[in-house]
């Protein structure tokens, strides 16, 4: 039994959130709709984690926006629980649902705990007096976003992943069925990044939560998430489970841009520095070829692995650390170490390539 | 005794709180007896404790100076210093403005052109000449309707620019339009009313009488009580509108209320004492600092105490405490604490300077 199993906050496989040909978007001036999102159907059920994809300005915050309630929808209906979100009041959705914004906070003098203890609000009364289960909730709370060890400082003090951690401690405080999370990882750095998917993914699976966290971390959310739902930059929406529409081609769709590819491979987008560079046979093993053929499309070739056609043979082989690599072709041999060099003699290459 | 101390624990409330608390109260309490017992007229200490548990006093005047003067003005000082010190707690929270305060964001001088127009404006038409209590109501109406009017220009201000600083500048020149049209009235105006403004612009607590008070009195109560139920909104709209939101909160209605109450504490203080400065700015630092917290089930209440000990004290000083001869207006006072405290908070924000709180 995991320390972050408390009592389930709804049985498994129920839907939490339902949106049924939802519209989103802002009612103008003078009332007249500016529609960003068109027949959003989708479902995300307890123990599920949905990543929220899609190029910038496709509409990916004010999907969210309208479904925690911050904004009203234009048409359709979004079910919290089973509950049409607009007919609960702004209590009984905050102890459904509960959300961490990018938004950053500025509470002056108030420590960790207190801050945490804030997400008893939709619980508690008008005197804010807490009960033993309140503080059991707020130490589990602590507890499962890894900010235990942060409770007695001071929240000015935080660094931003700690802060983060924090304002998620604070939603979790709230024992909401669903957290909503608005691009958390945007400040924090690579390694950080992942901690905070690895533990997001731990609440879901331990916890029977369901999360839908929207992110421009492609990759990570292809590895981790049940679900992805994509906004396109036409204003249509879909959704569906990583690989499908990875396989399908929708997220290559999504993301369409000048240069860039999808890599299925990779999991994420490249940089394409045009496909007609010469052609090279790479030889060799493990990560010294995986990086040699790196280093050869950003030099604007194209790599092949044991290809017997090509006029550029390369060779690469990693003894003591130190990478010796040998390129032949159009007669003549060079050689070196260290992929600085091989880029450089690369581009030298797929310059006189004509 | 096990509930109140199971309470305490409750609520983790350390050791600190109860004592800075003890200590405030103790210091409201020696300003408002001291501001009893001292003052331009030498009244021994026992004869004003005799006059104030009933007694005749050995002279008439004495017994007229200790109850008519000396009470209701102690009394004002604390109703003001109170309401005051919870208008600017309200105020930094809802404007997310560490420099916010009726007086700086020129709330008061909104008051004082609201009040100064019924004041000098009905001269020649004279409808409410004569009619003492409907020209008082009116007088005080103006002024929370001129307070109302600046508060929410400000905030249509702060939305937009969000730097407390900005913000700050704004208020002054709020302030400087609102002294402008007051002076642009005063000029045009029938010379026999100035009279009615010159209290207005000074600052005081020494013009109250038992009468007044009974405007003053409920008004600024109901503010304080008001203000400290809305200390659970309050925390959570700390984090700002956005997450309230999200956290079961009404922002709208809430801000309306807190606003409207600001309105109402800067409308009646300012058409009874005039503008006072600096207390709704410092206080609620000074409770933040000694408590180290800005939970508002403390900040609000602690507010209240610590405005009133400030007013009582400045008001002693300021007034005829049988010392000196001279007495100061109010704000002078005020300001000498109040300007530190401001140049204090910049400094320390020093190095957030420029950063848009959101």
């Amino acid at each position: 039994m995991s320390v972050l199993a408390m009592d389930m906050p709804s049985a498994a496989d129920q839907p939490v959130v339902e949106a049924i040909d939802l519209t989103v978007g802002y009612r103008g001036a003078r009332g007249r709709p500016a529609e960003v999102l068109k027949g959003v159907n989708a479902t995300l059920k307890s123990g599920q984690f949905a990543f929220l994809l899609g190029p910038n300005g496709a509409g990916k915050s004010t999907l969210l926006r309208t479904l925690v309630g911050s904004q009203r929808s234009l048409a359709g209906r979004v079910l919290l629980d089973g509950h049409d979100l607009a007919r609960l009041s702004a209590r009984e959705r905050a102890q459904r649902l509960s959300v961490v914004l990018t938004d950053r906070v500025d509470v002056g003098l108030m420590s960790v705990r207190a801050l945490v203890g804030l997400g008893r609000a939709p619980h508690v009364g008008w005197m804010s007096r807490m009960d033993d289960e309140d503080r059991r909730t707020i130490e589990w709370a602590l507890t499962a976003a890894g900010a235990q060890p942060l409770a007695h400082r001071q929240v000015i003090e935080l660094s931003d992943g700690e802060r983060q951690r924090v304002m998620i401690a604070r939603a979790l405080a709230q024992r909401p069925s669903i957290l909503v999370l608005d691009e958390p990882t945007a400040f924090l750095d690579l390694t950080r990044r992942v901690e905070l998917t690895a533990l997001l993914r731990r609440l879901v699976d331990e916890t029977g939560l369901a999360i839908l966290m929207s992110t421009h971390d492609l990759e990570l959310a292809l590895r981790t998430g049940d679900q992805i739902w994509l906004v396109h930059g036409d204003s249509s929406f879909e959704t569906g489970c990583p690989e499908d529409l990875a396989h399908s081609g929708a997220i290559a769709r999504a993301y369409a841009g000048r240069g860039i590819s999808f890599d299925h491979e990779a999991g994420t987008f490249v940089v394409t520095a045009g496909n007609d560079g010469p052609k090279i046979a790479i030889d060799g093993d493990g990560q010294a070829a995986h990086w040699a053929s790196r280093a050869a499309l950003r030099a604007g070739c194209v790599p092949v692995r044991d290809g017997g056609e090509c006029r550029w043979g390369l060779s690469v082989d990693a003894a003591d650390g130190a990478v010796r690599w040998r390129l032949d072709g159009r007669g003549r041999t060079r050689s070196g170490t260290g992929f600085e060099t091989l880029v450089d003699e690369l581009r030298a290459a797929s310059a006189h390539a004509d | 005794m096990t509930a109140v101390a199971a309470g305490v624990i409750a609520r983790e409330r350390p050791l600190r709180l109860v004592i800075c608390f003890a200590a405030f109260v103790a210091l409201a309490v020696f300003g408002f007896l001291i501001l009893i017992a001292r003052g331009t007229v030498y009244i021994p200490i026992a004869e004003v404790a005799q006059i104030i548990f009933g007694g005749e006093g050995s002279r008439e005047v004495h017994r007229v100076i200790v109850m008519d003067a000396r009470l209701p003005k102690a009394i004002t000082a604390v109703l003001a210093g109170a309401a005051l010190g919870v208008g600017g707690a309200l105020m930094q929270t809802l404007f997310r403005n560490p420099l916010a305060d009726p007086y700086v964001l020129g709330v008061s001088s909104g008051a004082v052109l609201g009040a100064a127009i019924v004041i000098l404006g009905t001269g020649s038409a004279g409808w409410l000449s004569g009619l003492t209590i409907v020209r008082q109501i009116g007088v005080t109406g103006a002024a929370v309707a001129g307070a109302a009017l600046v508060l929410m220009l400000a905030l249509a201000f702060a939305r937009r620019v969000g730097n407390p600083t900005t913000v700050l500048i704004v208020g002054v020149m709020f302030g400087f339009l609102s002294g402008a049209m007051v002076d642009v009235l005063v000029y045009y105006a029938d010379p026999e009313r100035l009279q009615g403004l010159a209290s207005f612009t000074r600052g005081t607590v020494r013009d109250v009488s038992w009468y007044d008070l009974q405007v003053v009195a409920p008004s600024c109560l109901v503010v304080i009580v008001v203000s400290i139920i809305l200390a659970k909104p309050m925390n959570i709209l700390l984090l700002g509108d956005n997450y309230a939101a999200t956290m079961g909160i009404k922002v709208r209605p809430i801000q309306f209320v807190a606003l409207a109450m600001v309105a109402v504490l800067a409308g009646v203080i300012t058409a009874y004492c005039g503008g006072i400065g600096f207390i709704g700015l410092c206080a609620p630092h000074l409770v933040r600092g000694f408590l180290r917290d800005s939970d508002h089930f403390v900040v609000l209440p602690g507010s209240a105490i610590v405005g009133a000990v400030l007013v009582l004290f400045a008001e002693y000083v300021a007034g005829g405490n049988g010392l000196t001869n001279a007495t100061l207006p109010l704000n002078s006072v005020t300001a000498f604490v109040g300007a530190p405290v401001v140049l204090w908070i910049l400094m320390r924000r020093r190095r957030e300077a420029g950063q848009v709180p959101t």
